[in-house]
């Protein structure tokens, strides 16, 4: 069961044996962030050969890892810029006299079936299928054109030729196949591809629907909470995700901190759970921020499928789907946060909302923290690091050293105080390569990206 | 527990505020809609009680963020089920007296149009009343336009690590990938003028106008919202052999929107309706 990353060893594997090394870093060095350079998403595509990031100007930019070189054997490529284009543009809406955003929310690739690859992106309202194909030649030798486009005069052309195709540089093209739009009232939280490679599901604040990817006219409702009296309504849909061999079963996670797992075998309409996952209130934590901070900002299945991992505010947790009762693991990301809440809801920084990932064969979960701190968890041997994301770091192949945050009384030499994090730089996305030790993080407009050291 | 009049000022400002978020509200664009009122609130009263709002936006935002912990803990309005709740009118005495306000800013509204369109000496002083203010926002349907988005392909080249056009010949000057794509609302007017005069950089012209994006695909077209979004990815260097006296006769067989013949280049103009005489190059 335990697969071998690089070579960084056997089954013993233990994180304090992977070391982390800077890689690349992208986007621009300036201070000043332009807000459509916020980065919004990042998504891995399947065989971890692209890396695909939103922003909030509603462009998309997918990195390509270059191949090993032969120079260089066991030294990963480099990612760099393969495609890019504009997904979203901002629309107004009229009726309601709102505008609506062309952030990205959310990217999800399709499985490669052929040459081109396919992702999903999404901002609030609108879900776009793009097909990503690479062109290198070029047909030359028109008749009626030349070759930049132009007309030719008429009387100039004495001959026929037949136009033949050239070589040319490689172009990435991007063409949006699929407009998925006008079925969601309120802002889409989630994307999620089906494992039949053939539907997906979409939610927002009160409905989940589900879609072919064939059809962009109409869509299933398939979970729909939203009460008759809209004073009953006591949560909201945060993330949903489908299961990822059991095209059957979805999840949807509430701001009240409860995942609901659904079997759409059952009925059409999914309102009723088949499994109900919420861990009873600790007492002795309970505060006024409570219900707050246990809102789920993200929930993620494992790749075998067995385990799902939610992100609420202060923590990690992993839930075996077998037991609906508690999870079996349960992280603490930022412990130390837990007395500042009332400064960090002045300051709106208690609505932040956190991703969270796993590694390739499930043994390590990873997620992101303020001061551009992110932090990984070894689920087998328990152990967890601190790790940062600055320039300061970002000599190539240089091995990141552990951060250490304290809480309070004797700060030890190299720690940082709570009360230096700097809360505008969070680590919102993060993402991890399916089959290596290769991480992309982004901070507030640049890009990561570490992997593990190889001896 | 609750004070009612408080809340109502507090659901008027959230009714009008984007769902998405309390705290970025203060550059939502609203625009004046002449359509009949089909929800709750009118457009109208949003846009003429404009002036008045704003005071009690930031007023709504103090009474929202209490800096002790409130006793009440029903009152958390920053979350997403708030703001829904809010959105849908919960309260039914509220939504009667924010319908009651609409149809007094109805009644206002009406007055003041038959104040500024009757014919009288006093214009001037009619003119000072209030007016809806025109919004340069071009309206989208929630659904897009059929003459965006679908088959529109983007063309990058990994080699050149710059957008190019889908013939793959003319790369574009765009700037790297996560620096922000032109500008939206230009007009193609501007790429068309600009491109008569070639390569010449003037000073402090950025190289996204002197070298606008030109369609070589045949007969479309400048016309369509194609050449806004062209505008949007930034622009084109024609190739330099073409770029002397041919200018004139290339630009005059490809179609444009209008009578280029006789018009000159803008320079840095950013503006579609600037007089001819000012777009000579500096």
């Amino acid at each position: 069961m335990d697969k071998h990353f690089g070579t960084s060893g056997g089954v013993g594997d233990e994180i304090d044996e992977v070391q982390w090394c800077f890689s690349q870093v992208k986007g621009a060095i300036d201070d000043d962030v332009a807000d459509a350079d916020i980065i919004s998403t990042v998504e891995f595509n399947h065989s971890g050969e692209l890396l695909a990031t939103g922003d909030k100007g509603g462009r998309v930019v997918i990195f390509q890892q270059e191949p090993e070189s032969k120079n260089q054997p066991q030294c990963r490529g480099d990612y760099n810029v393969y495609s890019t284009f504009q997904s979203h543009e901002p629309e107004f809406d009229y009726l309601k006299s709102l505008e609506i955003e062309e952030k990205i929310n959310k990217i999800r690739w399709l499985p490669q079936k052929n040459a081109a690859h396919f992702l999903l992106s999404t901002n609030d309202k609108t879900i776009k299928l793009w097909k990503i194909s690479e062109r290198d030649k070029r047909p030359e030798g028109y008749n009626l054109k030349e070759d930049d486009g132009r007309y030719r005069d008429p009387n100039t052309v004495t001959t026929l030729r037949v136009p033949i195709f050239r070589p040319m540089d490689l172009m990435v093209e991007a063409s949006p196949r699929r407009v998925y739009a006008n079925a969601h009232t309120y802002h889409i939280n989630s994307i999620s591809v089906n494992s039949d490679c053939e539907t997906y599901l979409s939610s927002d604040d009160l409905r989940i629907n589900l879609w072919h990817l064939e059809i962009t006219d109409r869509s299933f409702n398939i979970v729909d909470i939203k009460p008759a009296n809209m004073e009953e309504l006591t949560e909201v849909i945060t993330a949903s995700a489908f299961h990822p061999n059991q095209c059957n079963t979805f999840v949807y996670s509430s701001s009240k901190g409860a995942i609901r797992l659904c079997d759409m075998r059952m009925s059409a309409l999914c309102d009723n759970h088949a499994k109900f996952f919420e861990e009873p209130e600790d007492p002795n934590n309970r505060s006024f921020f409570s219900e707050i901070t246990s809102s789920i900002s993200d929930v993620n299945f494992s790749h075998s499928g067995r385990y799902m991992m939610t992100r609420d505010y202060l923590s990690i947790k992993i839930w075996d789907l077998n037991m609906e009762t508690r999870p079996v693991e349960t992280y603490q990301v930022h412990e130390y946060l837990r007395s500042k809440l009332c400064s960090l809801y002045e300051n709106d920084c208690i609505f932040d909302k956190f991703e969270c990932c796993w590694n390739g064969n499930d043994s390590v979960v990873m997620t992101g923290s303020y001061n551009n701190f992110f932090r990984m968890f070894d689920r087998g041997y328990r152990r967890d690091v601190t790790l940062e994301a600055s320039r300061e770091n970002s000599k190539p192949q240089s091995v990141l050293k552990p951060r250490k945050v304290s809480s309070g009384g004797k700060r030890k030499k190299d720690e940082i105080s709570v009360d230096s994090l700097d809360f505008n730089k969070k680590i919102l996305h993060t993402a991890w390569h399916p089959l290596d030790n290769v991480i992309a993080v982004a901070t507030t407009n640049n890009l990561y990206i570490f992997q593990d050291k190889l001896n | 527990m609750h004070n009612s009049g408080v809340l109502s000022q507090e659901k008027m400002e959230l009714d009008l505020e984007s769902p998405s978020s309390l705290v970025q509200t203060e550059g939502q664009l609203r625009r004046s809609n002449s359509a009949p009122m089909i929800n709750g609130l009118s457009d109208n009263s949003q846009v003429f009680q404009r002036e008045v709002l704003r005071c009690r936006r930031n007023s709504t935002t103090v009474v929202n963020r209490p800096n002790m912990i409130p006793s009440s803990p029903i009152r958390v309005p920053s979350t997403r089920l708030h703001q829904i709740k809010q959105e849908e009118g919960v309260d039914l005495m509220n939504r009667e007296t924010a319908h009651e306000r609409e149809v007094q800013a109805a009644m206002q509204i009406s007055q003041s149009w038959e104040e500024s369109l009757s014919l009288s000496d006093n214009d001037l002083e009619k003119s000072a009343s209030s007016s809806p203010k025109r919004i340069d926002f071009v309206p989208v349907s929630p659904a897009p336009s059929p003459t965006r988005g679908i088959g529109k392909k983007q063309c990058f080249s990994p080699s050149l690590q710059i957008l190019v056009s889908s013939n793959g010949l003319t790369p574009s000057p765009i700037p790297s990938p996560t620096r922000r794509f032109g500008r939206r609302s230009q007009s193609p007017i501007n790429c068309i003028r600009a491109s008569i005069l070639g390569p010449i950089k003037r000073k402090g012209e950025m190289e996204t106008e002197s070298q606008p994006k030109r369609l070589f695909q045949g007969t479309t077209t400048m016309l369509s919202s194609d050449v806004s979004n062209l505008a949007d990815l930034g622009s084109c260097h024609s190739p330099d052999g073409l770029l002397d006296g041919s200018l004139s006769s290339i630009c005059s067989s490809t179609d444009s929107p209008g009578k280029m013949e006789g018009v000159s280049p803008s320079s840095s103009s950013n503006s579609p309706f600037a007089p001819l005489q000012d777009l000579s190059p500096k």
